[in-house]
């Protein structure tokens, strides 16, 4: 097999077939300018709180710790709005950049070749150091998720419900949909290297997808809504995921419906689950415990079932006592007889 | 300071290639420990800073030769034993390693990159992997120990193997013509891409309530320490005295600066401290209210207590499990997960950079390798209603987890059993002691496919 494919590698040189190009990553070179760029950014956006730091012994104690000392106990208030304000203001600045840089030169799709005197990848390299700023600072925060605000504001639609802070997501071109889910490690990428070239091509996401663990996602995908892309797997430039399935594989290929393994897993959980043993490679049975929400029948039923069950236990109590009666009654009996006897 | 620590260490004892016994006795892997030990800190530093710039200067600093690697994307080096060419590209959560545990067995070797390589995103280069000019190692893909990449070509699998040439590409135009022919929609135009939203019942006060807490809480008494300190203490001792020869020859001054580091340390280590103990108490009653190991039906826009409960407990999780993995003292996790209560963990486990959850018991003397991760939850199914597995994993002594792997819930492994980089489970699988595992599913590999992967570099299997 090795052999036919070099052979067709070699004959076929000039028309390359894309979809059994190799999957690679994106570049971007440190030039002088966006090196000043990104320490500017740096210096900018600390300012501020920075000042509010210095200035809170004078300005929020008076100078007086002995006097104010509750007013230490309110500095997790403080420290959130420090970390608000740099949030803030690294991303305004940000944007700044990126609008100023987008009126110099438009971003666009495209070919382009990795070099410093070409200009659409110069810009791209620019816009990459300015949103790799951004994204440090917001994943650096407490709440992760807050990072979807930092995706909507650099013009990759995202809502606050999908998490996406897991993985290594491409910095523009992309267009995610309403609750999705980014595994960890997962891969999306909108620019990839082919020979010495730079590939650029928007990748789209539809609503509720889910992509799985390491997972790599090529340029130009579109993933329709409701669609899994699996652990391990990857897509190759261009393809086209149809919504509702599950894709393995790579390059992803149709595995089964998403409802037929919704009803296949319930199935298997409620008859009982198995484990692979893999030293042998047989199979044995594993007992996991099924949760179920109870809804109020269910609920209702519970409680009766508890009452029928004390109601029970009473009655064996009851019957317990008049049986002790009885005992004593018949052993009263027996010793009256005995007097009697006497 | 590192560099001359270093230097002195290696004067002890140079570092040296080889197979090396995962023991205290073994002076090779004593140093080699120390040595990783005393990186740790610069390395740290560097990355705090996110200039990659000062990664690369940090690790050209500690020893590697020739670094002019153009992108590490988010990729992780180690920093020894590896010789670089110019203008290497390498991807996303890719890994290239020279030292590498199998069982007991610690083996060190050396790797080389020759120029112009590109390794793709989640792959990994083995130790004493040689990569000629040129080459393209693809995503997802590894190299076997030892393993040589021939020049101008591209490189596939695990382990690898050569697909076809690389060669450049003659026809941009067309390239580029074929691959743009198909307009793509946007989300507006298509419908495949939109459904109906489902509302979410989660209680999203509860999360930033307690969250809030853990982490500004965790500084009310750090904070405290701290402005006394700098302001009745530092500012009135030092920055408030002229500048003059003097200062030095002060014995009281000469103290206090001397103590100053000691002390900002203390106080950020005070802060880990109650970041721990608020989340154990958070944790613990969750945990007392939440469900056990087992199978949800999971319905996102209806409200279930048990669910409820169930995810908190794993958001509460997450920031204390951050703050300690990426803080300068990432050995301390151990004594916070025990602390916590959330996971058992034996003596000696070490853990590197990689994903941790709850109710994942140790035993003694693991090791989990960079980006590993070992799940404790999976879901079936449409977003929205699924079947939802949350169960953890036992792990016996001395097992060791390379880079990359992946644990899916229900994990169980006996004694001395190690995963090559890459490897990833099934849910509820079932290890015995022993054994070397590779691939996705893992298999047990048996003497002639081991022998294939690792070739003459170790041989006891």
């Amino acid at each position: 097999m090795t052999t036919e494919k070099e052979k067709t590698g070699i004959s076929d040189s000039v028309a390359l077939d894309i979809n059994k190009y190799p999957i690679t990553t994106n570049v971007f070179i440190w030039s002088p300018t966006s090196i000043f760029i990104y320490l500017l950014l740096h210096v900018l956006s600390f300012l501020i709180p920075s000042l509010m730091i210095l200035t809170f012994y004078s300005g929020a104690l008076n100078s007086d710790l002995i006097t104010n000392w509750w007013r230490i106990l309110f500095i997790l208030l403080d420290i959130m709005v420090w970390w608000w304000i740099y949030l803030l203001s690294s991303l305004f600045l940000g944007k700044l950049f990126l609008i100023i840089l987008g009126l110099i030169h438009k971003p666009r799709e495209g070919l382009f070749k990795v070099d410093k005197n070409d200009r659409d990848y110069y810009f791209y390299c620019l816009r990459y150091t300015i949103k790799k700023f951004i994204f440090w600072i917001w994943n650096n925060f407490c709440f992760p998720w807050v990072s979807n605000l930092a995706f909507k504001v650099c013009n990759m639609r995202a809502d606050f419900k999908s998490t996406m802070f897991d993985g290594w997501s491409d910095l523009e071109f992309i267009e995610y949909g309403n609750n999705i889910m980014i595994g960890q490690g997962a891969i999306v990428l909108s620019s990839m290297i082919i020979g010495d070239h730079l590939l650029i091509k928007k990748v789209i996401i539809g609503d509720h997808v889910v992509l799985g663990g390491n997972s790599i996602t090529c340029p130009g995908t579109v993933i329709g809504s409701g669609a899994t892309l699996g652990v391990w797997a990857s897509t190759h430039i261009g393809q086209v995921l149809e919504p509702d399935w599950i894709y393995i594989g790579r390059p992803a290929k149709k595995y089964k419906q998403s409802k037929t393994i919704y009803e296949e897993s319930k199935k298997e959980s409620e008859l009982g689950t198995v484990r692979r043993l893999v030293d042998t490679g047989e199979r044995a049975p594993h007992t996991v415990k099924r949760y179920v929400k109870k809804d109020m029948v269910l609920i209702a039923i519970d409680n009766l079932e508890k009452l029928y069950d004390k109601w029970k236990e009473s009655i064996k109590v009851k019957s317990r006592r008049e049986l002790k009666k009885k005992y004593k009654m018949s052993k009263k009996e027996i010793k009256r007889k005995k007097v009697e006897e006497f | 300071m590192a560099k001359f620590f270093l230097s002195i260490i290696n004067l002890i004892h140079t570092p040296k290639e080889g197979v090396f016994t995962r023991d205290k006795k073994d002076k090779n892997y004593c140093y080699w420990c120390l040595r990783s030990i005393i990186k740790k800190w610069p390395l740290w530093l560097a990355r705090q800073f996110n200039l990659p710039i000062l990664e690369r200067l940090a690790l050209k600093f500690l020893g590697l030769k020739s670094f002019k690697a153009n992108c590490v994307n988010g990729g992780w080096l180690d920093s020894e034993f590896i010789e670089f060419g110019k203008n290497i590209k390498i991807g996303q959560g890719s890994i290239v390693m020279s030292n590498i545990m199998i069982r007991d067995k610690l083996i060190i070797k050396r790797v080389v990159l020759g120029d112009n390589i590109i390794i793709g995103a989640h792959s990994v280069v083995c130790p004493g992997t040689i990569i000629e000019k040129n080459t393209i190692l693809d995503a997802l893909s590894m190299t076997s120990l030892g393993q040589k990449l021939e020049r101008n070509s591209v490189y596939r699998g695990t382990p690898a193997k050569k697909i076809m040439k690389n060669q450049p590409i003659v026809n941009i135009e067309e390239l580029e013509k074929s691959i743009f022919q198909k307009k793509t929609k946007s989300r507006e135009e298509d419908e495949n891409l939109r459904t109906d939203v489902k509302e979410m019942s989660v209680p999203f006060h509860v999360y930033i309530l307690s969250g809030w807490w853990i982490m500004g809480g965790s500084f009310i008494i750090p904070g405290l320490l701290f402005i006394i300190f700098i302001y009745w203490f530092l500012i009135p001792h030092i920055f408030l005295t002229p500048f003059s020869l003097n200062i030095l020859l002060n014995f009281e001054i000469f103290v206090i600066l001397l103590f100053t580091p000691l002390i900002l340390i203390g106080i950020y280590l005070l802060h880990l401290f109650f970041v721990a103990l608020f989340t154990s108490i958070f944790y613990r009653f969750a945990d007392y209210r939440g469900p056990a190991q087992g199978i949800f039906n999971r319905n996102l826009n209806e409200h279930w207590k048990a669910l409820d409960y169930y995810h908190w407990r794993s958001f509460l999780l997450k920031y204390p499990v951050f703050v300690f993995l990426k803080s300068p003292f990432p050995w301390l996790l151990n004594w916070e997960l025990k602390f916590i209560g959330s996971n058992k963990i034996g003596k000696g486990t070490v853990f590197e950079d990689c994903f941790i959850h709850s109710h994942l018991n140790f035993g003694k003397n693991c090791y989990m390798g960079t980006f590993a991760h070992i799940s404790n939850h999976m879901v079936d199914g449409v977003y929205g209603t699924e079947n939802l597995t949350f169960y953890g994993a036992k792990i016996g002594d001395n097992c060791v987890f390379n880079a990359l792997i992946g644990g899916m819930p229900g994990l169980e492994m006996g004694n001395n059993a190690t995963f090559l980089p890459m490897t990833t489970t099934i849910k509820y699988d079932k290890m015995e002691d022993n054994g070397i595992y590779l691939g996705f599913p893992a298999r047990k590999l048996n003497k002639e496919s081991a022998k294939k992967f690792m070739g003459d570099v170790f041989n006891d299997y």
